[in-house]
């Protein structure tokens, strides 16, 4: 059977790495209070994180030496999570008439509005 | 695959006996049951990422309860073991048995110390009253949750079906089964919220349900969503905690295998899809971990 014999070594890098990613997203994150990326820290801390699941995948999973099909196994849930995702946050804010509140809008504000309507 | 060439007598399941298409159909189907992990964990996240859109005050406000190290020591602690493993594939890899024991127990030590952390958390949560839900009244909340995990294991299966038909190079069913997965995928968000309403108002008519009928994102305020946050926090980590105990089982399989020296450079297939396994199990805590404790 041929197959390739991974570098011990390299595990060791990428082990290195995603300690140090974790501390930097931790600092990064406005609870540790280092660094506040405001509004952004959802996208900083999500792009660390896939940077994170990238390293594990492509190096601990081996991706790197897979075949075409496997990583066609693997593209294709992470698409159809993108597209659902993607229509998720598109419909959502249009949703104020059931049960979402507006942005900004306070969240008893709503509530007392449809309890008038009920009654 | 080459292989297929090899065998060309016998009957139809000849092919299944030579061990190179053993090895990689094994393999791929682990990742198809990854695939459909992701979608898992995937639908759970869109979940989270709703209500936290709709109660931002009250999820940063819940959120802090969380203890960031605590968090932070498990995502070391899973990273490592996942290091080990990654060796543990090598050692198996090349017939060493007496690395890949070593390597696996601790492993299965590291996944038990993961779950020692966590259950201190949880404990923790409780003697505060954070429980997944307190009154009667929360489970409501829950619908649309339930219609998403309808559609997931919907697409879920459809995407299975789509995989099998590309395996066995039948592309037009693979196109059918694609194409029904992405209109699921596609339509639901649209979905969601009438099908929620039509489930509340039909148990409605068979039970009293609370004063909120209304499956309503909206809550009563802040402790109804406070309550949803931790719905959702124990529902994900619970979820991951499974995993992580089945994760312990394969290893610890891996390693009465290895016991017996069964590894060899000829045969290594259940060290190294059990280390797929395992892997996952820390990749979904590489995205759970700074979602629960770090964002407010």
């Amino acid at each position: 059977m041929a197959h390739d014999t991974h570098d011990d070594g390299i595990y060791l890098k990428i082990l290195v790495a995603l300690g140090v990613l974790t501390v930097i997203t931790v600092l990064a994150s406005s609870k540790a209070g280092f660094a506040d990326f405001g509004t952004w820290s959802l996208a900083v801390a999500m792009i660390i994180a896939s940077v994170k699941a990238g390293l594990v995948a492509v190096h601990f999973m081996h991706l790197k030496t897979e075949r075409l099909d496997t990583w066609i196994y693997v593209i294709f849930p992470v698409v159809l999570l993108v597209l659902m995702m993607a229509g998720v946050f598109i419909d959502n804010p249009f949703r104020t008439g059931t049960g979402q509140p507006d942005p900004g809008v306070e969240v008893a504000a709503v509530e007392k509005h449809d309890n008038h309507g009920h009654h | 695959m080459s292989s297929h060439a090899a065998v060309t007598s016998g009957p139809p399941e000849a092919h299944h006996w030579d061990p190179q298409t053993a090895y990689s159909g094994a393999k791929l189907g682990m990742w198809l049951f990854l695939a459909t992990e992701i979608l898992l964990f995937g639908v759970l996240f869109t979940c989270f990422a709703l209500y936290r859109w709709a109660f931002p005050a009250e999820f940063h406000e819940a959120s802090g309860h969380l203890k960031i190290s605590a968090g932070a020591i498990n995502t070391a602690v899973l990273i490592f073991s996942s290091y080990l493993v990654a060796l543990g594939v090598g050692a198996a890899q090349r017939g060493d048995n007496e690395k890949v024991k070593k390597m696996t127990l601790i492993s299965v030590v590291c996944g038990l110390l993961f779950l020692v952390i966590k259950s201190y958390e949880y404990f923790g949560k409780f003697s505060e009253g954070l429980f997944p839900a307190t009154h009667g009244a929360d489970w409501v909340l829950y619908f649309p949750a339930l219609v998403l995990g309808v559609f997931l294991l919907i697409a879920a299966a459809l995407t299975a079906f789509a995989f099998a038909a590309f395996h066995y190079h039948e592309y037009s069913k693979f196109y059918k089964y694609l194409g029904g997965a992405i209109v699921v995928m596609v339509l639901f968000p649209f979905l969601v919220s009438p099908l929620a309403d039509l489930l509340s108002s039909i148990i409605g008519s068979v039970a009293t349900l609370p004063e909120h009928t209304h499956y309503a994102w909206r809550g009563d305020g802040l402790t109804q969503s406070y309550k949803m946050y931790f719905g959702l926090y124990y529902a994900m980590t619970g979820l991951h905690a499974l995993h992580v105990i089945l994760g312990m089982g394969i290893l610890f399989w891996v390693y009465l295998l290895a016991r017996r020296n069964r590894f060899s450079s000829e045969y290594f297939t259940p060290m190294e899809i059990g280390g797929l396994y395992w892997h996952l199990v820390d990749l979904i805590w590489i995205y759970l971990f700074p979602l629960l404790y770090l964002i407010d």
